[in-house]
């Protein structure tokens, strides 16, 4: 095992440079997930970690190890691939037991370890059968024995899990997590879906257009966002944005006609006039009094455990509220809603960037 | 139309076209191989007679006197350059094929081009000074003569279908090799070959058969030693007429290695045909 260091890398095709000098550390035994909207750069970042793209400048080292330099073969990593990458010709044995032969393991440790991850991965059953005659969350799981056979220093996901349907996904999420849990090895995971990253992560990178916006655990990365993009991007259903004016005779952000919130922290920045103001869903609640912003219901989805609803404001702004408690509530009624809680996110609506 | 009797002249009609394109193919076959057992005074009658006591007596006279040592040698010959152009356009076509589909060395499309360039060349134009150069290096009518020209043609049209097997492999397949522990080479071996096998196998039976038929190089560059059963063929040809029989006897004995090769390798055709050629 061991840590992934990243130190300034960029990446160009050509002239067209796709990754913008990124820095990322990866703790020995952390779970790394890097999430962003596709063609971000996440699958050339980890490929670039692999060695099967080349470094346009900048370091990257496993185990403080420089690698720019060293082949993919001799990184010690494995990688999990999108399309599995099962070699067609090779049975489900073959398939794990080659990385060991070509790294010149002995035939009786060859035998050991491919039977001991094929019996955790529960492919007993499935050894001599080719990858053809194997269901899509089978070949997965040999993509996964392939992988973890090698113990290798990390391991390097590009979305697995995108070719499953939506059940198997949501299975093969929590068993990719409990082997991390169980063996530790160094991760790194890409994926463009939120809810994965969220769930799977002990820290998410969210990466847009080749540079990282945000580092953090999940949790830090829905309570602090450090834009409007990373607050947009985690989170589902997705936050609510309202513009707003900041009014600085009172010092306050005024939401609508007749209601503003007060700024959550006491030594306040300079504010700038526009502001973007965030909340999250389930932040929302219906106010008791005459106070809040005018909304008028569009959708109500109750689910049982919670019910979403769709609101329009008079300026055709959607907002998406939450409630756990069962409410009462018909499409083209009319209410007002208030934020629930006083820290309600504050971005610049010129930059994007939270302010504090 | 009511949908099932649509559904039932449709399966019909798929038949007769199968029926049409089988016989197309295995009409000239059968005509060839019929006429090698027809007594020769029926052998170009019309209208053409299908029904007859069957005789040997061509294979007989082609066997006759030195006949049957002259065959023998020129199968022996036909087998050998057929075989080693055929070997010899795989290791370097293969290698060939493989870079210029992965490594895109600086103007790699231009080189396709060129590569096929080459084999729009007529290879008539090629015989002459071949013929020279040959004569001066003393190797005409020799094995040796053909294999060059054969190699020379075939090298250019299997790169190209090879490179479009190639290119049909996932790439994800040889990063996970390399990622696995193979270098380019190891990966190569381990991986892309098998898999390209079928497109190798259709590629060797394409260029096998364009040395197999030749004529246009075996007939000006041999003379005795390195004939070949296509110049054998062209000798029953004689000032009396055609010997039909014997011309049968000789093209029979040319299909039959052809017809063993197809059959044993015809499943690696069809797939490599359906999985390459069309791309490439
Ligand atoms: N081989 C390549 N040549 C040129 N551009 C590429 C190549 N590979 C990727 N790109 C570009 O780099 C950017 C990042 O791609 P990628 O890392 O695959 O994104 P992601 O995995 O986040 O969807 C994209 O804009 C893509 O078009
Ligand atoms: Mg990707």
């Amino acid at each position: 095992m061991a840590s992934v260091e990243v130190v300034e890398a960029k990446k160009s095709y050509g002239s067209l440079e796709v990754i913008h000098g990124v820095n990322l550390n990866v703790a020995d035994g952390e779970f790394v997930v890097l999430v962003g909207p596709s063609g971000c750069g996440k699958s050339t970042l980890l490929r670039m970690i692999a060695g099967l793209e080349s470094i346009t400048s900048g370091e990257i080292s496993i185990g403080e190890r420089l690698v720019n330099d060293v082949l993919p073969k001799d990184r010690d990593i494995a990688m999990v691939f999108q399309n599995y990458a099962l070699y067609p010709h090779m049975t489900v044995w073959e398939n794990m037991a080659f990385p060991l032969k070509m790294n010149g393991v002995a035939q009786t440790e060859i035998d050991r370890r491919v039977s001991a991850a094929a019996e955790v991965l529960g492919l007993l059953p499935y050894l001599n059968r080719h990858p053809r005659h194997l269901s899509g969350g089978q070949r997965q799981r040999v993509a996964m024995g392939r992988a973890i056979v090698r113990r290798p220093k990390a391991f390097l996901f590009d979305e697995p899990l995108s070719n499953l349907d939506a059940k198997l996904r949501v299975q093969m999420r929590t068993e990719i997590k409990e082997l991390h849990q169980r063996i530790g090895t160094t991760s790194i995971y890409v994926t463009h879906d939120q809810v994965e990253a969220m769930t799977m992560a002990d820290r998410i990178v969210v990466m847009r257009d080749g540079i990282i916006e945000q580092v953090g655990s999940p949790l830090d990365l829905y309570d602090h966002p450090v834009n409007t993009f990373v607050a947009a991007f985690i989170g589902s259903p997705s936050i609510n944005f309202l513009s707003g004016k900041w009014d600085r005779i009172n010092q306050k952000l005024k939401l609508a006609e007749h209601f503003d919130v007060d700024f959550p922290a006491t030594d306040r920045p300079s504010m700038p006039d526009e502001i973007v103001y965030g909340i999250r869903p389930e932040h929302l609640a219906i106010s008791a009094t005459e106070e809040g912003i005018p909304a008028q219901v569009a959708v109500v989805e109750p689910t049982g455990a919670q019910t979403q609803v769709l609101f329009k404001t008079t300026n055709k702004t959607d907002l998406t509220a939450i409630f756990s408690e069962r409410i009462n509530l018909n499409p083209g009624e009319t209410v007002k809603l208030v934020p629930s809680i006083t820290t309600g996110h504050f971005f610049d609506a010129g930059t994007g960037a939270r302010i504090l | 139309m009511n949908p099932s009797v649509v559904r039932l002249l449709e399966k019909y009609l798929i038949g007769l076209c199968v029926i049409a394109v089988i016989l197309f193919t295995v009409f000239p076959l059968a005509w060839i191989i019929l006429t090698s057992v027809k007594p020769a005074n029926i052998a170009v009658s019309y209208p053409p007679r299908f029904f007859f006591t069957p005789t040997l007596e061509h294979y007989g006279l082609l066997l006759s006197g030195s006949g049957g040592e002259v065959l023998g040698k020129a199968f022996i010959n036909s087998i050998l350059t057929t075989g080693i152009s055929m070997i010899v356009t795989l290791l370097v076509a293969c290698p060939a094929a493989y870079s210029l589909s992965r490594l895109k060395p600086a103007g790699g499309a231009a080189i396709v081009v060129f590569i096929i360039g080459v084999r729009m060349l007529p290879p008539i134009v090629l015989v002459v000074p071949l013929f020279r150069i040959f004569q001066s290096w003393g190797i005409t009518d020799t094995q040796t003569a053909l294999i060059i020209p054969y190699v020379g043609l075939s090298v250019p049209l299997a790169t190209w279908m090879m490179i479009g097997f190639f290119l049909n492999l996932p790439k994800e397949l040889e990063e996970a090799a390399m990622i696995d522990g193979c270098g380019r080479i190891k990966a190569f071996w381990h991986v892309i070959l098998p898999l390209a096998a079928p497109g190798l196998a259709a590629t060797s039976i394409f260029t096998g058969l364009l040395a197999w038929n030749d004529l246009v190089f075996s007939l000006p560059l041999t003379t005795v030693d390195a004939v070949t059963l296509p110049v054998i063929a062209s000798r029953m040809r004689v000032e009396e007429g055609v010997l039909w029989g014997q011309l049968g006897a000789v093209s029979t004995i040319m299909i039959i290695p052809v017809i063993l090769l197809t059959f044993f390798v015809q499943r690696h055709i069809v797939q490599g045909i359906a999985s390459g050629a069309v791309k490439g």
